[in-house]
């Protein structure tokens, strides 16, 4: 199936990235907390509660997913959204 | 200024006027200049209170005017504009008057100084807003509407209770700042929290707000949760408890807005989560957070209500708002597609938008004042506004999955409004200072400093790539037709399937209890028709002869008794 993210669009996402990455030398080392201060901080939290979240939302999914017509009448789940026009 | 002026008198005024202007485009304009002129009998008006009113007893004053008050009924005039230019196609004399006056109710509610007028005003926006649900008139809207107005007017009842608890303990129905700690400001709190969406007490905004018309959803996007933000902001500052709820505000909806197929629904998940951020700065409770709060419910307003607007765009368009039905849009809706860009980089908090200029105040505020969980957290569910309002939803309305849809752009009076909301978020972004400086306390913030721009930036391009490689290696959630239990479960399917269940075992007892009853009776019949019956021995013919012969006996013993 045809996908909107291309190889160029992963290479320019990895430039900005590493642009970003290498930019992490300008910051101050203002922040409140011990942690910020690591190295790369906000690039490693970014990407990895990203894809942490995606993995717990799917299996979260596991748990409460239930058919488009579960409330049945009582909601418009199953209804027609709108009159397109 | 007269005893009983309000602005929303002027909503209320409108909304009588309207249902008898029968030219269309003359209603529309008429529509439009409502928030306007009230938003013009406020704005010059000098701080102070007007409009007192004795009642009973009490003094009401309807008409409080303060920085606090002020900003709120601004962006609520300005929501208000949107909304109703937004539904300038919209002929329904219904849809309408609701939204007049669930806007005008919102305004009252914010200018009340009292408690009592609060309540009023309350109460006027839960019965203006479920006509917008109803306004959509089919069944499934109806029975939302209902559960709605329950849980609506059921805050209200909450509020009530405690106001009149209130005036027992203090003699006072004035509207300040109240401590946590009295039955009757613990219910006044949760009444509040109900309408502003608090963990477990949320259920309601997910349940009603994908459940209106399309133009209606925006309409109720705006007034009633950011009212609640007011309320605790004026009631409930620096209440801690409050720090922690935000917290789990911000987190929570963020997993369940991930695997959402309605769109609208996915962004009253993330109305949901953006609400946190405000509750968490009302909780800290210092200048800097309160000012985060309230710009970023300002802020809010546009952008969360410019990306509903996107969807409802895309609604009117293709007739359905599930991520499963759309995709690849870009090509005959590009306009709506930059506005739904500009909205998604505004809620994600991208540098030069309004998210920005606001949210940072308030994470800035947790880190101030060293709650390293609560600064976390937020950083957690900043990640998590990117994936489901930053990424989600324009790339599956205008990407993802190519469905091969031919439709027209979105019509030219929504592409205006949508246009007017992409462009305050970026000037607002840019230029944030004239935001800054209608806020209650004075604020020395520079949102743009190397340090937070590049971390922002690291933040918001790491999590991008994150969502590039999932889409890559195929561990995207895909998108399904389908519905996801949340804590409505308990009170659409749990209870009632209980009373049922509860119905039946009753039923069944008493049944057994009447067919053991039913034995017994004809039990008792059958004996006593086999002694009374035609047949049994008491009813038998007796003979005369023996009568007599009984009587003689009877006699006898008489006259024998009586001799001894």
């Amino acid at each position: 199936m045809k996908t909107y993210i291309t190889n160029w669009v992963l290479i320019g996402l990895g430039v900005i990235c590493a642009t970003l990455a290498a930019a992490d030398i300008l910051r101050g080392h203002h922040g409140t907390f011990d942690v910020e201060h690591l190295p790369l901080f906000y690039c490693v939290f970014g990407f990895v509660v990203y894809a942490a979240l995606i993995f717990l939302a799917k299996a979260l999914r596991r748990l409460i997913l239930r058919p488009e017509d579960y409330y049945g009448r009582t909601s418009t789940d199953a209804e027609k959204e709108a009159d397109n026009v | 200024m007269s005893d009983l002026a309000t602005p929303a008198l002027v909503y209320f005024a409108a909304a009588l006027i309207v249902p008898f202007i029968r030219w269309p485009v003359v209603r529309a304009l008429f529509l439009l200049a409502v928030p306007v002129a009230a938003l013009a009998s406020f704005a010059f008006a000098q701080y102070g209170n007007y409009s007192d009113l004795p009642f009973f007893d009490l003094h009401l004053t309807l008409f409080r005017l303060d920085a606090l008050s002020y900003i709120f009924a601004l962006i609520f005039s300005i929501a208000a504009f949107f909304a109703l230019f937004f539904a300038w196609h919209i002929r329904d004399t219904l849809e309408q008057v609701a939204s007049l006056v669930y806007a005008g109710a919102a305004i009252g509610a914010v200018f009340a100084a009292d408690l009592v007028t609060l309540f009023v005003f309350w109460e006027g926006t839960a019965i203006a807003s479920v006509f917008l649900i109803w306004a959509r008139r089919t069944e499934g809207a109806y029975h939302t509407g209902l559960r709605y107005l329950a849980i609506q007017i059921g805050s209200g009842l909450l509020l009530l209770i405690g106001i009149i608890l209130n005036y027992r303990d203090t003699g006072s129905i004035a509207f300040d700042h109240m401590e946590l700690g009295s039955l009757a400001t613990c219910l006044i709190f949760l009444a509040f929290g109900i309408k502003c969406a608090f963990p477990l007490l949320h259920n309601w905004l997910q349940d009603s707000y994908p459940a209106a018309t399309p133009t209606g959803t925006l309409t109720l996007s705006v007034f009633t949760t950011k009212l609640a933000v007011y309320a605790l902001v004026r009631g409930f500052a620096g209440t801690e408890f409050l720090i922690y709820i935000g917290a789990a505000m911000t987190l929570f909806p963020v997993f369940f807005a991930a695997i959402e197929n309605n769109l609208r629904r996915v962004l009253s998940y993330s109305l949901n989560n953006q609400l946190g951020f405000m509750v968490v700065g009302i909780g800290l409770g210092t200048p800097l957070a309160l000012d985060g709060t309230v710009a970023h419910a300002f802020t809010n307003v546009i952008f969360e209500g410019l990306l509903f607007m996107t969807v409802g765009a895309v609604m009117l368009r293709t007739g359905t708002a599930k991520a499963s039905q759309l995709g690849g849009l870009w090509k005959s809706m590009p306009l709506t597609m930059i506005f739904c860009i500009v909205g998604a980089l505004s809620i994600s908090a991208f540098p030069l938008f309004s998210g920005f200029i606001s949210k940072s105040l308030i994470v800035s505020a947790s880190a101030d004042s060293g709650h390293m969980i609560v600064w976390l957290v937020l950083l957690v569910a900043s990640v998590g506004v990117l994936e489901h309002a930053g990424i989600k939803i324009p790339y599956s309305m205008f990407f993802g999955h190519d469905r091969g849809l031919k439709v027209k752009e979105a019509p030219l009076h929504m592409l205006i409004v949508m246009a007017l909301a992409a462009a305050l978020c970026v000037i607002i972004g840019v230029w944030p200072q004239p935001l800054y400086d209608l806020l209650p306390y004075p604020v020395a913030y520079a949102p743009y400093t190397t340090d937070h721009v590049v971390t922002q930036l690291q933040l918001l391009f790491f999590a991008i790539l994150a969502f590039a490689v999932l889409i890559r290696i195929g561990r995207y959630p895909a998108e399904l037709r389908s519905v996801n239990l949340d804590t409505d479960w308990l009170y659409r399917r749990f209870l009632p399937d209980l009373v049922t269940r509860i119905a039946v075992a009753v039923r069944t007892a008493w049944h057994a209890l009447a067919r053991f009853a039913a034995y017994r009776s004809d039990r008792t019949l059958v004996l006593l028709f086999r002694t009374h019956g035609p047949e049994g021995p008491l009813a038998g013919a007796w003979p005369t002869g023996s009568m007599v012969l009984w009587i003689t006996v009877l006699l006898g013993i008489t006259l024998v008794l009586s001799y001894l």
